[in-house]
């Protein structure tokens, strides 16, 4: 699971990319969190939590962008209860990196 | 019309050709010699048989029978020529009597095919035995069997599922089932419980499953029946199978077996294959023909085209058949109908089998012809008949035996003295070494006077000016020249030294007597002022050869007309008119017997140039008629009026309507940024045929515009940039210069990318249709030839205008530099460009840009062009900034695909 993680890694500006379940558990991570992958993961997680509850009218979050000042998070929905979740710096590709997320989360969907 | 040959090898002299010759007349008609007899029977000549070599008969009413005898008469061949039957009866007899004559009936038959076919024999490999091959091969046929034996043969033991392509509309059950029959592959069926996936049971073939399904067998965990259950059907490739996947080959079987089928002998079919079987000719002969087959089963592209006219150009087979199931391209045919094969080769394209009989018929009816052609050309010359010989003959009596190896004259010969008398001028004369009689004479008539006549100056015609009349002293005849007039006129002036003190006409012959005299020899002084028809000038060819008259004749002055018995020379089709010489042209030259070697130009061109490489004698005076100018406004060439065409340039191509198109968005953008209007400009770029535009920003994300395929709109824009990003800074750091836009040439696409400002990309694309197929072969030669092709590749690119160096980069570096600048290092060019485009290859792949084809880094300095040649090789092309695209879009591709062969 972190090898196919890692092909997120080599977009350039992604920091760090994790696999975490709506429960807020991380199954999997790569790359470096602040403060640490467990807490960002279920940071996200309750975030994504939120949002579905809010939002639930159109159905849950397929992918999800955060772009803060400091930095961008991207989250993909690998199944309906785990997230594929990648952050890295500001100016980074986010073209690339959606395109590369749907296929990482593809790939991922396979093993879980 | 047909022909038949056979040969006899025995020893033919020319007494028992002659004795032969007579008994086949009693037999038969000749038609050759009989008729150079038949003039002497006429003049009261004896008969002269001079053992030929060669005769044709009649026989019935159109057949021809002939024989002919080798050059070193060591064997002769008979044959018969006919149109509908053979004429067995009267073709045996002509042998028969050949025989008897000969002593021999060791007959061996002749085809033509031996001749053509040999040289094939030599270079190709007997066809394999097909016995057996030729159901699974028929089998094949169908572009979705292939597919299926081709995906079983590549993993075998595959399930049917996974084997099938929705590019093929066909039953996939009964394709494994047809293939099955034909012992091509194997299948199993392995029934499976749809609940636990557990494996139940499996059967060798389809009818054991419908027998244990009829017998009840059911699921033991769900008891459910086992058709009910999950099937799946497992493809296994047999040997056979895994032989006939191959490319081409089933083509290559169907075809032999139609050759068989219409009589071609398995030993006459031979076959050579190329590179996996991706090439793979097929030669045969058929009756007299041989003929050449290229079988593809995918359609052909030109290249394939071009490499099959190489081909058939090569081996120079009867008929050269391009097999394949398909259409061609339009490229492809254009290609082959264009091509006009030399010797009557017939070169055709053949879709179906079924017509190959009609086209093997007409060939050989082709060859037939061709080859009783080839047979008649050899009677030509002896139909040749020597008339003014045999009147020569009939009026003078016979030519008595030749005493000299002199070809010119026997005059010559009695009196020798002539002969130092002339060798005496020429050394005279001549300048130190060189030997008069090497001289070719280039008379100028002007200078001679001789020309345009001043009596007749507007008469002077233009055609008489042309007269170019060459005299070669190594065939002249000097006749009576005498000794004493030779040496004295050594002296003087050349001009003297040849026609003043020219003597007496001796004896000349008829026919050099017509060439001869309407330009030189005229005789009469008296002026004749009009103009006057030339005497028809000799052909030089058509004439009997003219053979030195050894009998004194009375000398005659030379009549205006040609005597009644002189051979009637060939007549020029536009006589041109002659100016009579003028009354200063000695009287002495009608004592000249001018063996003359004539080059004559039929324009007659009378500036006559005398080019002794003598100094002009001090006293000659000035000729006393200039050389006419040059030109006169009446004899100028009429201009040729050209009609004025008008060139619909207001009508530009789609290329350069999206070009200019982009221009403007792009001029919108970096004005504008976001607030760009650009709906109109992209309508007009996706108005035309395949042409797509989109803004992307710098996050790569798509901001306007849908690319065609629409697939491609998000991967372009995402990668794009990482593809501008990995070579601005490839370019920056090397100290390339600064990256302008860039041009991608792969996949299905070809990109235009460029920065605008503002954070945002214009791209453009056209989506192109590229065989994706390889070069389908490489050159045969050796490292030699590789490297002088590159060089030579690379020289002549490096002469194209914009061009400024090329490099071939391979992976441990530059294989070949031309660049003669010092602005870059060539070294830094290759590494760097090569290993960047290295590095983007997951980027071209993700954008669907794979195979690349080119890449165009416009720079502020200098353009780059990356062309690769194979996987690790790569033609880097240094262009100057203004570079038009015609040279790196259409220059740069030609040229990397004599490369690619190269590299292949």
């Amino acid at each position: 699971m972190e090898e196919i993680l890692d092909k997120l890694l080599k977009i350039n500006g992604v920091e760090g990319a994790l696999v975490v379940g709506k429960d807020g558990l991380v199954i999997s991570s790569v790359g470096t969190f602040h403060p640490d992958p467990d807490s960002f993961g279920a940071g996200v997680a309750e975030a994504l939590n939120h949002l579905d509850s809010h939002f639930q009218a159109r159905g849950v979050c397929q992918r999800v962008t955060l772009d803060q000042q400091t930095g961008v998070t991207h989250l993909t929905a690998i199944n309906e209860v785990t997230f594929l979740v990648a952050h890295g710096s500001t100016g980074i590709n986010l073209g690339r990196l959606r395109l590369d997320s749907d296929q990482v989360s593809a790939a991922l969907g396979e093993q879980l | 019309m047909n022909l038949m040959r056979e040969r006899l090898k025995v020893r033919v002299s020319k007494e028992r050709e002659n004795d032969l010759w007579a008994r086949l007349c009693e037999q038969f008609q000749p038609l050759v010699v009989d008729v150079a007899l038949q003039i002497r029977r006429v003049l009261d000549l004896p008969p002269a048989l001079v053992s030929p070599g060669g005769e044709l008969f009649l026989t019935g009413q159109s057949d021809l029978l002939y024989y002919w005898i080798s050059d070193d008469r060591r064997s002769i061949e008979v044959g018969a020529v006919y149109n509908e039957s053979a004429p067995d009866q009267a073709f045996d007899e002509f042998r028969q009597t050949v025989g008897e004559a000969l002593g021999s009936d060791r007959w061996q038959q002749l085809t033509n095919q031996a001749e053509r076919f040999q040289p094939l024999l030599e270079e190709s490999d007997a066809f394999p035995n097909f016995e057996g091959d030729i159901e699974p091969a028929r089998a094949m046929a169908p572009p979705a069997n292939r597919h299926l034996l081709a995906e079983v043969s590549r993993r075998s033991g595959v399930p049917l599922e996974q084997v099938t392509s929705t590019k093929f509309e066909a039953n996939w059950d009964q394709v494994a089932e047809q293939l099955e029959i034909c012992q091509l592959i194997q299948r199993e069926f392995q029934v499976y419980c749809r609940d636990t996936g557990i494996q139940l049971c499996k059967f060798p073939s389809k009818s054991a499953l419908d027998e244990a399904a009829r017998m009840g067998f059911r699921s033991f965990s769900s008891g459910r029946p086992i058709m009910e259950e999950r099937i799946i059907q497992f493809l296994f490739s047999t040997d056979l199978g895994r032989r006939l996947s191959k490319r081409n080959l089933w083509l290559a079987l169907c075809l032999a077996d139609a050759l068989k089928q219409i009589g071609v002998e398995r030993k006459h079919l031979r076959w050579t294959v190329e590179k996996d079987y991706r090439t793979i000719n097929l030669f045969s002969a058929f009756r007299d023909s041989a003929l050449l087959f290229e079988v593809q089963e995918e359609a052909v592209t030109a290249d394939m085209a071009f490499r099959f006219l190489s081909r058939a150009r090569y081996y120079r087979p009867d008929a050269a058949f391009l097999v394949t199931p398909l259409p061609l391209r339009q490229d492809a045919r254009q290609l082959i109908d264009g091509y006009r094969p030399e010797g009557g080769m017939r070169v055709r394209i053949l879709h179906d089998l079924s017509q190959l009989s009609k086209e093997l018929e007409r060939v050989q009816f082709q060859t037939m012809d061709r080859s009783v052609e080839d047979l008649l050309q050899r009677f030509g010359n002896l139909t040749w008949v020597n008339v003014g010989n045999c009147v020569g003959e009939h009026l003078l009596g016979p030519e008595p035996e030749p005493t000299s190896v002199q070809e010119s004259s026997e005059t010559l010969l009695d009196e020798p003295e002539i002969l130092e008398a002339v060798s005496e001028a020429a050394e005279t004369v001549t300048p130190a070494g060189q030997d008069i009689l090497d001289l070719d004479l280039d008379l100028d008539l002007e200078e001679l006077g001789l020309g345009t006549s001043p009596v007749a100056p507007q008469s002077t015609s233009s055609s008489l000016d042309d007269f170019d009349l060459e005299l070669d002293l190594d065939n002249l005849d000097l006749g009576s020249v005498r000794p004493a007039a030779a040496a004295k006129g050594a002296s003087l002036n050349p001009l003297d030294d040849l026609f003043q003190e020219m003597p007496e006409i001796g004896s000349f012959s008829p026919a050099k007597e017509d060439a001869a005299a309407p330009e030189t020899a005229e005789p009469d002084p008296v002026v004749e002022p009009e103009a006057v028809e030339a005497e028809p000038v000799a052909a030089p060819e058509p004439l009997p050869e003219p053979e030195p008259e050894p009998v004194a004749v009375e000398p005659e002055p030379v009549p205006p007309e040609p005597e009644p018995v002189a051979v009637e020379p060939e007549p020029v089709p536009a006589t041109p008119v002659v100016q009579a010489p003028t009354p200063s042209t000695p009287d002495s030259m009608a004592g000249l017997d001018l063996n003359l070697d004539l080059d004559l130009d039929l324009d007659l061109d009378l500036d006559l140039d005398l080019d002794l490489n003598l100094p002009p004698a001090p006293s000659q005076p000035p000729p006393a008629v200039s050389a006419p100018p040059t030109s006169t406004p009446g004899e100028e060439l009429p201009e040729e009026m050209l009609p004025e065409v008008s060139l619909p340039m207001s009508e530009r191509s789609p290329e350069e309507k999206v070009d200019a198109a982009a221009a403007r968005a792009l001029e919108e953008l970096r004005l504008h940024g976001t607030e760009a209007e650009l709906d109109d400009i992209f309508q007009e770029i996706h108005d035309q045929a395949g042409y797509s535009a989109i803004v992307a920003t710098s996050e790569g994300l798509t901001m306007l515009g849908e690319l065609r395929p629409a697939a491609l709109t998000g991967p372009v824009s995402a990668y794009q940039l990482d593809i501008w990003e990995h070579f601005r800074r490839a370019m920056e750091e090397s100290g390339l210069g600064s990256l302008q836009s860039l041009y991608i040439d792969g996949g299905r696409l070809h990109l235009s990318v460029a920065p605008t400002g503002h954070q945002l990309w214009l791209t453009t694309a056209q989506e192109v249709v590229v065989s994706m197929e390889e070069s389908s072969g490489s050159l045969s030669a050796d490292l030699t030839l590789f490297e002088a092709i590159l060089k030579k590749v690379l020289e002549d690119l490096g002469q194209v205008q914009g061009i400024e160096g090329n490099l071939v980069t391979g992976p441990d570096g530059p294989i070949e530099i031309q660049y003669a600048g010092s602005d870059l290092s060539p070294d830094t060019v290759s590494v760097v460009l090569s290993q960047t485009l290295s590095d983007c290859e997951s980027s071209f792949q993700a954008m669907g840009c794979l195979p690349t084809r080119q890449i165009v880094l416009r720079g502020d300095r200098f353009s780059f062009s990356l062309i690769p040649l194979d996987k690790q090789t790569v033609l880097i092309t240094i262009l100057s900034n203004n570079a038009p695209k015609d040279v790196w879009q259409t220059r740069l591709q030609g040229a990397a695909t004599m490369l690619a062969s190269v590299f292949q």
